[in-house]
């Protein structure tokens, strides 16, 4: 993939957190200090602003780039666990061109990085929760077609399916989970930002079809 | 929002630039938002921060006798690891770092990465996590209790030990242990407001009150109808005494902290309550701290701290300190 291409996404990604930063600090506000959506814009904005210098960087130096920034400029837990599982992920990239089972697979070895870091799991009413709905839902649409948009497109419904499952989960990983039954009836900011994120990823594609 | 601010996102470094102009023994580091001891001396050097907001914790506790850099981050944000590092590698003098960690999953993970690069540096560090709100203890989750108010008591004790002499793996032992005899419980009578949101952080009728709340305007553990000064300290007392399971004819020291919004008249009346109880059971108070050391923006609110006192806190802990809000003479 071309570095004009990630430049591209990232973009994407950065006017997406923008329509919705104000959304994301909502949905914190209502269990945590309200500033989700502010914090990983900024992030965003960072990775935009650092991605201008980009030259003909490989995936993995890309994806190493983006986990940096994002780590010196997110802060919370959100900032390190988003960034852990980029630097994972980079780690694991060896080839210039990739298919749609290298892309779940990538998915994979971040979610695991998160879990590992965060000390979570999959039902904890967090990030993870609308990044397991999105492997899922990538991995049966595999099965049907090999056309990534259509795969793509269909996982970030998967993962807007598993934000909406947080809402009746009690939280048990982060700051919500002080809260204990009290958490129950809101959306996890955490799992909302991650399919804004995929949405910015899937317009890109869209508008770049064929 | 009304705050006398300019920009929700200048917050912090504007904030830093005025503390450092009021005290001529502190710098800071512009890039990363820490706070720096000009003078330091050949010793254990401690660090601590988190997210700001906790104001004066932690850059208020910078100078002699308690920390030697505070790390500042957004508002209820940790830190990230670049700038712990840059804390860690300012203040290292070579006798080793020891980091004052509240226990937060944003702390944790960011604090830790921090050390993981001090360690491939070759800077020799040790962490102490202060958990001391008993609000969330019977919780069946898996994230474990929160670090309050008491971490202050962290910091005055480690940093005795330090400017005295002392080594890492002295000091990190004894801060474990006084983290282990100190139990912290509050209660809010209203949300703040963080600016990047620019709203209340929840809403709370006329006659109610949040209990067993933590520090970054989050709601409390339940809410409960508001009382009478006496009775709210018996709420939030009794729990930390049996907590601690303190017995007659002991010693502690009693810390009554201001969440931001509650006056000093507020404050002196519980400090007055939380006496009484600890007299009628013969508890003995060698020290007693009221103020706003460990804040939530402009929360209402109170927690009281109880650290139970043995022999090897009590010199450290009346020893001498001079920072912008904590001295000892």
């Amino acid at each position: 993939m071309q570095t004009r291409a990630i430049k591209e996404i990232i973009e994407s990604i950065t006017t997406h957190l923008q329509k919705n930063k104000d959304y994301l600090n909502e949905l914190d506000r209502a269990v945590g200090d309200g500033d989700h959506g502010s914090n990983i814009y900024r992030g965003f904005e960072a990775v935009l602003a650092d991605s201008q210098t980009w030259e003909d960087l490989n995936l993995s130096a890309t994806m190493k780039k983006i986990g940096m920034v994002l780590l010196g400029k997110v802060g919370g837990a959100s900032g390190v666990l988003y960034a852990s599982a980029c630097l994972k992920i980079s780690q694991g990239l060896n080839k210039e061109s990739f298919n749609n089972e290298d892309f779940l697979n990538a998915m994979k070895v971040g979610i695991a990085e998160i879990m590992l870091k965060g000390k979570s799991k999959i039902g904890d009413k967090t990030m993870l929760d609308a990044m397991s709905g999105f492997t899922e839902a990538f991995a049966k649409k595999m099965q049907e077609t090999s056309d990534f948009y259509e795969i793509f497109k269909y996982a970030v419904n998967g993962a807007k399916e598993g934000d909406e499952k947080t809402k009746d989960m009690v939280a048990k990983s982060g700051r919500a989970s002080y809260l204990g039954e009290r958490s129950i009836g809101h959306i996890d900011a955490g799992a909302t930002s991650f399919c804004v994120i995929a949405e910015g990823i899937l317009e890109y594609l869209e508008k770049n079809r064929g | 929002m009304k705050k006398l601010i300019n920009n929700p996102q200048d917050v912090v470094k504007e904030m830093l630039q005025g503390m450092i102009a009021s005290n001529q023994n502190l710098k800071l580091c512009v890039e990363e938002d820490v706070i720096i001891r000009k003078n330091l001396t050949k010793k254990v050097t401690l660090v601590s921060g988190g997210g700001s907001g906790h104001e004066p914790a932690h850059a208020g506790f910078v100078g002699f006798g308690m920390l030697d850099a505070a790390v500042c981050g957004a508002v209820f944000t940790s830190p990230t690891p670049f700038q712990v590092y840059k804390a860690i590698e300012e203040v290292n003098q070579g006798m080793g770092v020891l980091l004052v960690i509240k226990n937060y999953t944003g702390d944790v993970l960011n604090f830790e990465m921090a050390m993981d690069m001090a360690k491939d540096n070759n800077i020799k560090v040790a962490s102490v996590l202060v958990d001391d709100d008993i609000a969330v203890e019977d919780s069946l989750y898996t994230v474990g209790k929160r670090g309050v108010a008491g971490t202050i008591l962290v910091h005055k004790i480690a940093g005795a030990l330090a400017e005295k002499g002392e080594s890492l793996e002295s000091i990190q032992r004894i801060a474990t242990d006084v983290v282990a005899n100190m139990a912290t419980m509050g209660l809010s009578l209203g949300p703040c407001i963080v600016p990047a949101s620019g709203k209340p952080s929840f809403e709370l009728a006329e006659n109610e009150m949040e209990v067993g709340l933590g520090i970054h305007g989050e709601p409390g553990v339940y809410r409960d109808k508001i009382k009478t000064a006496k009775e709210s300290a018996e709420l939030l007392l009794n729990k930390v005494i049996n907590h601690l399971k303190l017995s007659s004819g002991e010693e502690v020291c009693l810390l009554v902290n201001g969440l931001g919004g509650t006056p000093m008249m507020e404050l002196s009346i519980m400090n007055n309550e939380f006496h009484k109880i600890l007299k009628a059971k013969n508890i003995k108070v060698i020290k007693n701290l009221v103020g706003n050391y460990m804040t939530s923006l402009e929360m209402p609110g109170i927690s009281v701290s109880l650290l139970r006192m043995k022999n090897e806190f009590k010199e450290p802990l009346l020893a001498k300190a001079n920072t912008d809000f904590y001295k000892e003479f």
